[in-house]
């Protein structure tokens, strides 16, 4: 298990609303990881917690208890900077959060210059690069606010690329998009994870899943129910809930 | 909350009808000043007019005044912004789960004491009990002082609202790139922070240029008492007080025309 | 446009309402007595103020208004908004020199001895500016600045006394004397230009010449005077201040420096009959 870059041990999360204190327990002890080069896709009712998965890992949100490591060190303890393991995984949002008051040369290159990985001059060239290989290298100036939303997420992962992550996260990339725009960015993450990438990706999208994934992980009630290779949990699902789920999703 | 501005919405006021109102206004006043173009009250004005401004240049009274006004105005602008922009970070932050309780309870109640009582009372304070032993401090840095910690409290309101406006995505997002609290802040939020209240925070200043008039109460010669003491010069009422008030007017006409073009420039990239 | 006519229309009405007077028909002043029933002004601190009250008596509340500044009072009057100023006889000629229409009444309200305030225990500093004034009104220096008051300012030339030409004592060895006083109250104080002139400024620069220290003039409101120096903001306050026991409760002062000033009521000349 030496090439395993992220690996979660009982990972539990409780939410405690301010107002009236009561505990939601959104993730339950979860035990996973994933492999250099593997793309792993998480599935599952909303509510089940994947996204929140996914956020404890660069702990956007806190862990309630649970151990992650990332690159064999031990991220959720008080030593870590956190800040540096970011620089590594990258995330990408179902709302893009590009910043609207730089322009998208700035939005790539802000993070790196900032903290020192590269020079202006190189974090340009390489903003150049990264456009091109998501097909905008013409918006290079171009402000945020007038890209369509697909253009908005291809700069939104150009822009998690540019930091040279070695784990790229996917919170429901294409979620917030019109249908007409889902294809192109699918098209720029298929070129993504055909190039080794490692990935895990939090969708709906089943059918991209099924084609990109080299395992589903399958969330429900903030535990791993079902878990397996896309051909496992697609075509010959062993939970109840995991067919209940596929039914209702590809029916649609 | 809203973060857009009345003066955003304020439509057609441009140069033109500024230029207009002016005139307006001053023919208005002589009209009314001369007894309605009498030879004899024209005259009068104009006898009056040179006593009041241009006799011993006089009007040199209203420029040192002006001067002492755009100083205050300006120092306390600057120390209003800054700590304005430290106690709502302060707050912000704390809200946002950087430990600071002590930091932020100072702010809270900086924020409630200076805004809850009179700047005159604060004025007062500030140069006749906290520095009443500090005769060598020039009296306008003081005021400076006193004008600028007020200040401070509204920008601080005003900033804080201008932070919070801003998609906490953004934050999450700049966090994800591994960038610390401290840059996010400063790259991300604050600027786009700024760029909402800019309106908001000129309105402040405008009326914190105005609030520079009691400055004459602690012995300061700013514009307002420029036209008292040419009162008391000349014993004529109207004159002095109605040009010291054009020029106030003046100045933030002005301002709300820079502004505008401000927020233009401000927006570029945005709305297509 | 429309906002513009609006505002138009609105400062044009405030003027016109502003401009009209409220001319009472009561009959003219003839005597001091009868201002006990009649709407009255003050300049705020003042001794004036103070007298304006004890004729009022209990009425005061409803009939005396206080202003920041004497002009404010005048204008008042002229206007019609109170029938008399109660005020110090020597800035009350000045007013009647240059402003038309007004009259003082010919019996004064009462004499009033005018000295230099200092905070409550300062004995050194009084002590020191006794002497100096004793000094200057043996030698006949205050007497010559009297003289060149009376003679030409109130005649009204007062463009011949420059700021310039009052010798501040600048960069004297023995510090700086800071004088609180309220400069609208000619002939004692007067802001000119950047500067100031009077018989108080130029008093005060004689004591400063005499103490060996340089005078500087810290301009601000009367009813702010006595804080200034009870927290030694300013060593001393120089403005024409009448010395009244009530004052001796809260300040020291000087030797009188003017003896007999009168209090006088300032009315308008077509209200008033001899």
């Amino acid at each position: 298990m030496n090439d395993m870059i992220i690996e979660v041990k009982d990972l539990h999360k409780t939410f405690i609303r301010k107002d009236t204190g009561t505990e939601l327990k959104v993730l339950q002890g979860i035990s996973t990881g994933i492999r250099k080069g593997e793309k792993i896709a998480v599935i599952g009712p909303s509510g089940s917690g994947k996204s929140t998965f996914l956020r404890c890992l660069n702990r956007m949100e806190e862990p309630t208890s649970g151990v992650i490591t990332f690159n064999g060190e031990d991220i959720t303890s008080p030593k870590c900077d956190i800040n540096l393991v970011r620089r590594k995984m990258c995330m990408v949002f179902q709302h893009f959060h590009l910043f609207p008051h730089l322009t998208v040369r700035k939005n790539l290159t802000l993070a790196p210059v900032d903290l020192k990985l590269m020079t202006q001059d190189e974090a340009d060239a390489r903003a150049h690069e990264l456009l091109s290989r998501v097909g905008l290298a013409d918006k290079i100036d171009e402000w945020p606010d007038r890209l369509s939303g697909g253009q908005k997420q291809r700069v939104a992962i150009a822009r998690a690329l540019a930091m040279n992550p070695d784990v790229l996260l996917f919170d429901e990339p294409t979620s917030a998009l019109d249908p007409e725009m889902i294809g192109e960015v699918l098209d720029v993450m298929k070129e993504l994870a055909d190039s080794g990438m490692t990935m895990y990706l939090v969708t709906h999208e089943m059918g991209f899943a099924h084609q990109v994934a080299d395992r589903i992980l399958f969330i429900d009630k903030g535990i791993i129910s079902e878990e397996g290779t896309p051909d496992e949990v697609f075509d010959h699902p062993k939970q109840p809930r995991t067919i209940e789920f596929l039914s209702k999703v590809l029916r649609r | 909350m809203t973060m857009k501005s009345n003066l955003s919405h304020q439509k057609g006021a441009g140069r033109g009808d500024i230029l207009l109102g002016l005139v307006g206004l001053f023919l208005l006043y002589l009209l009314y000043d001369s007894g309605f173009f009498t030879a004899e009250a024209w005259a009068d004005f104009n006898r009056r007019f040179y006593q009041n401004f241009v006799k011993d240049s006089r009007y040199m009274m209203l420029v040192d005044g002006l001067k002492a006004t755009v100083f205050m105005t300006s120092g306390a602008t600057v120390i209003g912004v800054i700590v304005g922009l430290i106690l709502s970070v302060i707050r912000v932050a704390y809200k946002g789960g950087v430990p600071i309780p002590i930091l932020n309870k100072f702010a809270e109640a900086y924020i409630s004491v200076l805004r809850g009582t009179p700047a005159m009372v604060q004025l007062l304070i500030w140069n006749f009990t906290i520095f009443a032993s500090a005769r060598d401090l020039n009296t306008q840095y003081i005021a400076i002082l006193a004008f600028g910690l007020n200040s401070g409290a509204y920008v601080a309101e005003i900033f804080r609202g201008g932070i919070e406006s801003i998609d906490p995505g953004q934050m999450e997002a700049a966090r994800s790139l591994g960038l610390s609290y401290g840059s996010s802040m400063r790259h991300v939020i604050l600027p786009q922070a700024l760029r909402n209240v800019v309106p908001m925070l000129f309105n402040e200043f405008i009326a914190l240029l105005k609030e520079t008039s009691i400055a004459g109460y602690i012995g300061i010669d700013d514009l307002t008492r420029a036209g008292q003491n040419i009162q008391a010069l000349t014993l004529e009422h109207s004159q002095p007080l109605v040009m010291v008030a054009i020029i106030y007017l003046i100045i933030v006409l002005f301002l709300t025309h820079l502004v505008r073009k401000l927020e233009n420039w401000l927006s570029r990239g945005k709305r297509g | 446009m429309k906002k513009l006519l609006a505002v138009t229309l609105i400062i044009s009405s405030l003027l016109i309402i502003a401009s009209s007077s409220f001319a009472d028909e009561s009959p003219k002043l003839r005597s001091i007595d009868q201002l006990k029933n009649e709407r009255l002004a003050a300049q705020r601190g003042t001794v004036g103020q103070f007298i304006a009250e004890d004729m009022l008596g209990d009425n005061k509340g409803r009939l005396l208004t206080t202003y920041e500044k004497y002009v404010d009072a005048i204008a008042a009057l002229r206007q019609g908004k109170v029938r008399a100023v109660v005020m110090d006889e020597m800035p009350a000629k000045r007013f009647l020199n240059d402003v038309e229409g007004l009259a003082i009444m010919d019996k004064a309200l009462s004499e009033e001895n005018y000295a230099i305030g200092f905070r409550k225990g300062n004995k050194e500093l009084v002590e020191a500016v006794n002497k100096a004034l004793a000094e200057i009104k043996a030698d006949g220096t205050l007497n010559a600045i009297f003289e060149k008051y009376y003679g030409t300012f109130l005649a009204g030339d007062s463009s011949t006394i420059k700021p310039e030409d009052i010798d501040f004592n600048k960069g004297a060895k023995g510090g700086k004397l800071v004088v609180g006083t309220e400069a609208g109250f000619a002939p004692y104080e007067l802001r000119v230009g950047s500067g100031y002139i009077g018989i108080d400024v130029e008093m005060c620069a004689a004591i400063a010449k005499k103490l060996d220290r340089e005078l500087v003039i810290e301009n601000m409101n009367f009813d702010a005077l006595p804080m200034a120096v009870s927290t030694n903001k300013v060593d001393m306050i120089c403005a024409g201040i009448t010395v009244t026991d009530e004052r001796k409760e809260n300040m020291d002062f000087s030797e009188n420096y003017v003896v007999g000033a009168k209090q006088v009521a300032v009315v308008r000349a077509d209200d008033y009959e001899k």
